[in-house]
């Protein structure tokens, strides 16, 4: 029996993710991209109370099966994020509305767990094919994030409009051709290329933006309406907490008796929200700290509305805002967000990191400065200040 | 004398004896805010996040309340009373909101209690609570079981009078359910058992129904519970429309409730196979009045005409 896969949007996922199946030998669909329907869909379908994210995943889940799959991998948070709960209801759902699949949970909390667990569910493999596989969703998973975050640091430099969201395309769509890791391997340096060597402007200021909320609104386009790239057009450089790659760097500090990492990441958010409230407040704080201390001219927090816990990290913002001296956005986005609302308001932000910038050169050098330089080097994302 | 306030919301509603004992018998006094008013909300303008849900506003007004009257304010985080059931984000980060609320010059006494990481989490639990008053173990444990045994007998005094108050036949019966704090605080739902009452309602709540009963209707509906309030909401309607109990339903929620959005429906999807009518009463704090009296007027109303219908 052949088993066709499908997983629904989230950001690139679909990249490492189908390279990873195919590895398995599992036939994988891609659902469409998520769009209005998309999202109507899930609206129809879905509770009216449930989150934004709940209702296009299930709008995802609808289109795949509408594609002929039978296995369909569906995203659920754990702990005391909404989604966890509304996994059940959705298989439900979708039997009601005449669809006959094989549900495969996936939380996006433990994710080397649940890889585990989801290639159980899927394939026999030997260890080697196994471990052959993995690397090679580690290797793409890698490659699509680092076309990522290329394309967010060209963006504000980019001397054509478009130009990097152009060259992204490109090299996601080579990305998506690669048939196995010797291609990959002997085709990075060309996929990459292009965005590195595009043309730069250097004639007006880029401010640094660390993106910082919930993982699914900061990766789904759709859902955020184009907010990197927004944000990019008006020239600030953005950079995501929340990094799949990251995910799977293991830092050796955490083997150590008594976890020091961990210890340092909770002394790190202390003053803000002392405990782990569910879903990813907690760590996604860390990492705003780190933005702040490394620099960062500001932060832009985004969550889907009613977001249960990210509406605990909203309210200590301000706080961490006070403390480390750093303007805050926080943005929520939900089925009924509109364009026009979030341009006003970024082109607003962009404005205040523009004047706060002068003011500061301004009294660096006792002269009025005409714009503010670079505040970090060029192609560095983390570490170094000023 | 040190005085502890206690915030008048959420968790308080389950938790004031035991809290209150424990406090009392360590020596410290206890002070409870008021009830709320509209002023108490009102007073939060600036403080808090627009996002907050209704119950933890009230909350977050209650602390402003306590700001100078107490020398401390108790605010426990609570995540799982039980394995794998949580709390919302809100109530497991209520500390971290309060530090915001009150700012830096109100000591919080926060604890943190996670009962799915077994006693060594109650003890740590009640370690921390007494912490300000005294580290002796003898002192510590007098309060705790203290505390224990006002609350089992609380406990017991609810069960007691379930079995002593007879069902009666002739009236409507509704089962009003939700959150306990949703119910047990009148500012929060307009009166609500009291209107359906001076409608001539019987009103069953989630205290008609024993733990084991709710339980047994959380497995029936989701099998294992993943909230915390899943029994008194997806139990207690289990076990009133398996035993046919009830004529109608009243879901009392939160605007926005994460718990809720899920739980709603699962009672709601029961109930209609059960065929029996549910309301859901949302509560925001720009609720008028006037609309949940028509609301629940007309539920009543409706009740009434099924009956009529022979539908019972």
């Amino acid at each position: 029996m052949s088993m066709r896969v499908a997983l629904p949007h989230l950001g690139t996922l679909y990249l490492p993710a189908g390279a990873y199946l195919r590895a398995l030998g599992v036939e994988v669909i891609v659902p469409p991209f998520s769009s209005r329907r998309t999202l109507d869909l899930g609206v129809t379908n879905c509770p009216e109370m449930v989150c934004a994210p709940c209702k296009i995943l299930f709008g995802n889940y609808v289109e795949a099966m509408e594609a002929g799959v039978d296995h369909l991998i569906m995203f659920g948070g754990p702990d005391t994020c909404r989604l966890g709960y509304s996994v059940a209801a959705q298989v439900e759902k979708l039997q009601e509305m005449g669809y006959d699949l094989v549900a495969h949970p996936f939380s996006l909390r433990n994710v080397a767990g649940d890889i585990l667990r989801l290639t159980r569910g899927l394939a026999d493999l030997s260890p080697t094919a196994l471990l052959a596989a993995l690397r090679f969703f580690r290797d793409v998973l890698v490659l699509t994030d680092q076309v990522e975050q290329e394309a967010l640091i060209l963006r504000p430099r980019e001397a054509e409009r478009g130009l990097a969201s152009r060259l992204r395309r490109g090299a996601l769509a080579q990305i998506a051709a690669l048939p196995d890791r010797g291609t990959l391997d002997a085709r990075r340096v060309e996929i990459l290329a292009p965005l590195l060597n595009a043309s730069r402007r250097r004639d007006r200021p880029v401010f640094h933006v660390g993106l910082v909320g919930d993982p699914y609104t900061i990766s789904e386009p759709f859902f955020n309406l184009n907010l990197e790239a927004k944000l990019g057009y008006l020239g600030a450089e953005v950079n995501r907490w929340f990094w799949l790659s990251d995910s799977l760097r293991i830092d050796p500090l955490r083997f150590l008796p008594g976890n020091p990492a961990a210890k340092a990441r909770e002394r790190t958010v202390a003053p803000y929200l002392g405990r782990d409230v569910g879903g990813f407040a907690q760590s996604s704080l860390v990492q705003a700290v780190a933005f702040a201390r490394q620099g960062y001219d500001g932060l832009i927090h985004v969550a889907p509305f009613n977001c249960t816990p990210e509406i605990v990290a909203a309210s200590v913002m301000p706080q961490l805002s006070r403390d480390h001296g750093i303007p805050v956005l926080t943005l929520t986005f939900d089925e009924h967000s509109g364009d026009a609302g979030l341009n006003t308001r970024l082109e607003a932000f962009v404005d205040l990191l523009e004047r706060r910038a002068m003011r500061r050169q301004g009294q660096a050098s006792g002269l009025p400065a005409h714009y503010p330089s670079l505040s970090l080097p060029l192609g560095r994302r983390k570490g170094a200040g000023r | 004398m040190t005085r502890v306030g206690i915030p008048r919301a959420l968790t308080f509603f389950e938790y004031e004896a035991l809290w209150r004992t424990f406090f009392t018998v360590l020596g410290a006094e206890v002070v409870v805010s008021p009830p709320p008013t509209d002023a108490t909300l009102a007073a939060l303008t600036g403080h808090a996040t627009a996002d907050l849900c209704f119950p933890v506003k009230v909350f977050c007004g209650h602390l402003l309340a306590l700001r100078d009257e107490a020398d401390l304010v108790f605010v426990p985080a609570l995540r799982r009373m039980e394995q794998n059931a949580s709390h919302c984000a809100k109530l497991a980060g209520l500390p971290d909101l309060a530090r915001v609320i009150l700012g830096a010059d109100v000591p919080l006494l926060s604890v943190d209690v996670d009962l799915a990481e077994g006693w060594q989490g109650l003890a740590r639990a009640v370690l921390t609570a007494a912490g300000p008053f005294t580290r002796h173990p003898v002192r510590i444990s007098e309060a705790s079981d203290a505390a224990w045994q006002v609350y089992q007998e609380t406990l017991a005094r609810l069960a007691g009078r379930r079995r002593a108050e007879p069902i009666k036949n002739d009236a409507l019966r509704v089962a009003v359910l939700g959150h306990p704090y949703n119910l047990a605080d009148p500012y929060l739902n307009h009166r609500l058992v009291e209107r359906l009452e001076r409608l001539g309602v019987q009103v069953l709540t989630a205290a008609d129904a024993s733990a084991d009963k709710m339980q047994a209707g959380v497995k029936r509906l989701t099998g294992e519970p993943y909230w915390a309030y899943a029994d008194h909401l997806v139990g207690a309607a289990g076990y009133f429309l398996d035993h046919d109990r009830a004529d109608g339903l009243i879901l009392v929620v939160a605007f926005g409730c994460a718990p809720d959005s899920g739980m709603v429906e699962v009672v709601t999807k029961a109930a209609r196979a059960a065929e029996r009518p549910v309301l859901t009463l949302v509560l925001d704090e720009h609720a008028g009045e006037a609309g949940t009296i028509t609301r629940i007027e007309a539920f009543v109303d409706m009740l009434e005409r099924r009956r009529g219908r022979g539908r019972r």
